[in-house]
């Protein structure tokens, strides 16, 4: 029994020091992004021979805001003529084909739909299919609830007249925050996510994330890296490892924001993060090796780039950890178990506190410093995160598919758009 | 809007940027523009940090010599209580020293609280299950409530297996129980000064507001803690020990940090007390 209560003393011991870790690393990046010198290298970057570029919209039964997506796009100010709009409509049974197909009507040059009918469903195999169909170097891709501002996509493209940049991911800013209190949690949340871990990691010159959404990326690099892969659930992840690997820069661009559609109701936002930390748990699995060995990368990129992939894995150890304070406490052990305990309750003080102080200090940086009052209520949000990693843990989730390859269960979010603001053309 | 303060550099060079900057964030009617946020940074000049660091060296040191005081203070508090919530009267003292340096007595109710009767374990077993119940109906909006409650729930079942099947070996007693946790309120409340200088000590607020965050959070945990462990022991006393996990978990540390996570981001919500700089 007391093997038992020293094994579980020292995998706890071993877990707090690995949310230790995360800690400083919160908290490094809050401090960066709060008094550190700023990297928006292409920022500036107003006047230039911009190339043609093909924006693809993802869309499965998309109706509600798929048009608003494209009106955006339409009246923003990159040069028409350099830019081809390829809306992918995955098997929608929705009126989504029908405003697809009337938007190319009414502009047959630059609105091209894709219809998917059959093949593997979600947004990475549309993608595949979109490839053959690409014009230009610079692929743009949105997903249909976001609404891209004038300049967004001119934001996007400059950072690819530098060879080196393999992909750009620019700021998601939720549209639906008043909503409700999840809704204004996500925006705390995404605030500092963006404004503060993304802009730290590019202002550090570590790994910024390429999201999936507001962001681009060039189409010689993704072809160097293998193309999109349709067997992940986060395709994002994926291949934002791929393009660091094959030695591509991504570029985190704060300035060049886009609104979105968070969700508004629990069991969605469960599901996102189960479907989130599952992805984010297979790129661990399929990268973490790769990116700790890799000659190229420095060592604060692997380091970084390691962090990056353990983000839900942290959670799974969160769990383990309160499992293993509870084995210990049971267990009595005035020593070791209580310096355990007090380890963690440190963590729970501390380590915390550093997440906290970063999404305070977004939100401050963004000028909504009312906002951080709700700071006690990301504690239930962290317990609700918990619960759906856990959910993505267990047996059984995933399908396999006939070919051998990793199955994937898709989960489309739903949309939360006015009824009024819905339209076609 | 509050004025920008501009100190005066000797280096013409340093006086020409400065010139030039505040020229830029000047708009045509005289007034101050923000920088767009995405590049908007917060100036931290190395008088923030001697003054962070001295005023977490203050509180600090005035914590450690008012820790004999906070004892008798929470001391009396619970004897003052001890009556009005049928405790018995009798009020013990555990005198820790901390690093030589210091020494607190913290205070516990001198009453026994026994392993739960059968009658007891089953009524938890019952009170618990009802809880799990409670919690099927509730989703969406209160799914987080929900998923608390669970965890609770979860909890509360181990209590009851362990007191199923080795009732005797629990390790814990009230005193020990409440007398450990009301040490750890009292670091807690020591580590307060060095988390406010990590971070909120060098936020763009005034000096004054951040030295009032301080006092606010320390004496708020400092009135907490005694009432909080006084009715934990009130709770123990007539449930058995069998809530005493649940106490510990959900009940203990936990409250506190919400505390100061709350004081944190009312003070965090607080105006800037300067103009924004753009550092790149």
């Amino acid at each position: 029994m007391s093997l038992f209560l020293a094994i579980c003393s020292w995998a706890l011991s071993a877990i707090v020091v690995v949310l230790c870790i995360y800690t400083v690393r919160h908290y490094v990046f809050t401090v960066n992004r709060l008094f550190g010198r700023q990297r928006h290298p292409y920022v500036d970057v107003e006047l230039a021979r911009w190339p043609h570029i093909t924006v693809c919209i993802a869309a499965h039964n998309e109706e509600m805001v798929v048009a608003h997506a494209i009106d955006a796009l339409l009246a923003g100010d990159y040069p028409r003529d350099r830019m081809t709009i390829i809306p992918l409509d995955d098997r929608s049974t929705d009126r989504t084909a029908e405003i697809l197909d009337n938007y190319s009507a009414f502009y047959p040059t630059l609105v091209r739909p894709i219809h998917r009918t059959d093949g593997k469903p979600g947004k990475a195999a549309a993608l595949q299919d979109a490839m053959p169909h690409v014009r230009g170097e610079i692929l743009i891709v949105f997903d249909a609830d976001y609404l891209p501002g004038k300049s967004l996509l001119r934001q996007l493209v400059a950072p690819f007249f530098d060879p080196q940049v393999g992909a750009v991911m620019g700021r998601v800013v939720p549209l639906n925050v008043g909503t409700n209190l999840l809704t204004r949690m996500l925006d705390l949340e995404r605030s500092a996510g963006y404004q503060v871990d993304q802009q730290a990691r590019m202002n550090l010159r570590l790994v910024p994330q390429y999201g999936g959404t507001v962001g681009g990326v060039r189409v010689r690099a993704l072809e160097n890296c293998g193309g999109w892969r349709s067997d992940t659930l986060t395709e994002d992840t994926d291949l934002t490892y791929r393009l660091l690997l094959c030695g591509w820069e991504t570029v985190y661009q704060n300035r060049s924001e886009c609104y979105e559609e968070v969700p508004e109701q629990w069991p969605v936002r469960i599901r996102q993060i189960t479907r989130w930390s599952d992805g984010h748990n297979q790129a661990l699995r399929d990268y973490a090796l790769s990116v700790l060995r890799d000659g190229f990368l420095n060592f604060w990129q692997r380091l970084d780039g390691f962090l990056l992939l353990g983000v839900y894995a942290v959670a799974s150890m969160t769990l383990l950890g309160w499992v293993l304070t509870l084995i210990l406490w049971y267990g009595g052990r005035s020593v070791a178990g209580f310096s355990a305990i007090l380890l963690v309750a440190s963590y729970n003080t501390m380590g915390n506190f550093a997440s906290f102080f970063e999404v305070a200090a977004a939100a401050r940086l963004d000028g909504y410093q009312g906002r951080v009052r709700l700071l006690p209520f990301l504690l239930l949000g962290y317990l609700v995160t918990l619960i759906a990693v856990l959910r993505g843990l267990l047996p059984g989730r995933r399908t396999r598919d006939g070919d051998g390859g990793r199955g994937v269960v898709w989960h489309k979010t739903l949309r939360y758009r006015p009824e009024e603001a819905v339209t076609g053309t | 809007m509050p004025a920008l303060r501009v100190s005066r550099p000797v280096d013409p060079e340093a006086r020409r940027r400065e010139a030039m900057s505040r020229v830029r964030s000047t708009g045509a009617q005289g007034g101050r523009i923000d920088p767009h946020r995405a590049i908007a940074t917060i100036d931290l000049h190395r008088r923030d940090v001697i003054l962070a660091a001295a005023c977490f060296a203050v509180a600090t040191l005035l914590y450690a010599l008012a820790l004999p005081w906070l004892g008798r203070l929470w001391t009396a508090a619970f004897e003052a209580l001890s009556a009005p919530l049928g405790m018995g009267g009798a009020v013990g003292q555990r005198v820790t020293s901390i690093a030589s340096l210091t020494q607190v007595a913290v205070p516990y109710f001198v009453a026994q609280a026994s392993a739960p009767s059968r009658t007891e374990w089953w009524i938890t077993l019952v009170v618990t299950v009802v809880v799990v119940l409670c919690t099927i109906p509730m989703r969406s909006r209160t799914l987080p409530l929900a998923y608390a409650l669970r965890f609770a729930a979860a909890i509360q079942a181990t209590a009851l297996l362990f007191f199923a099947v080795a009732p005797a070996r629990f390790p814990y007693d009230l005193a020990g129980y409440v007398s450990g946790m009301m040490l750890v309120g009292a670091m807690l409340i020591g580590i307060v000064p060095l988390v406010l200088a990590l971070t909120f000590y060098l936020i763009d607020v005034g000096w004054t507001r951040k030295v009032a965050l301080t006092v606010l959070v320390m004496t708020h945990l400092a009135v907490l803690v005694p009432l909080q462990y006084a009715l934990q022991s009130v709770v123990i006393v007539h449930a058995s020990l069998i809530v005493l996990p649940l106490c510990f978990v959900m009940f203990g540390l936990l409250p506190e940090i919400m505390v100061l996570v709350a004081l944190f981001g009312w003070g965090m919500s607080w105006r800037p007390g300067r103009a924004r700089g753009t550092r790149q």
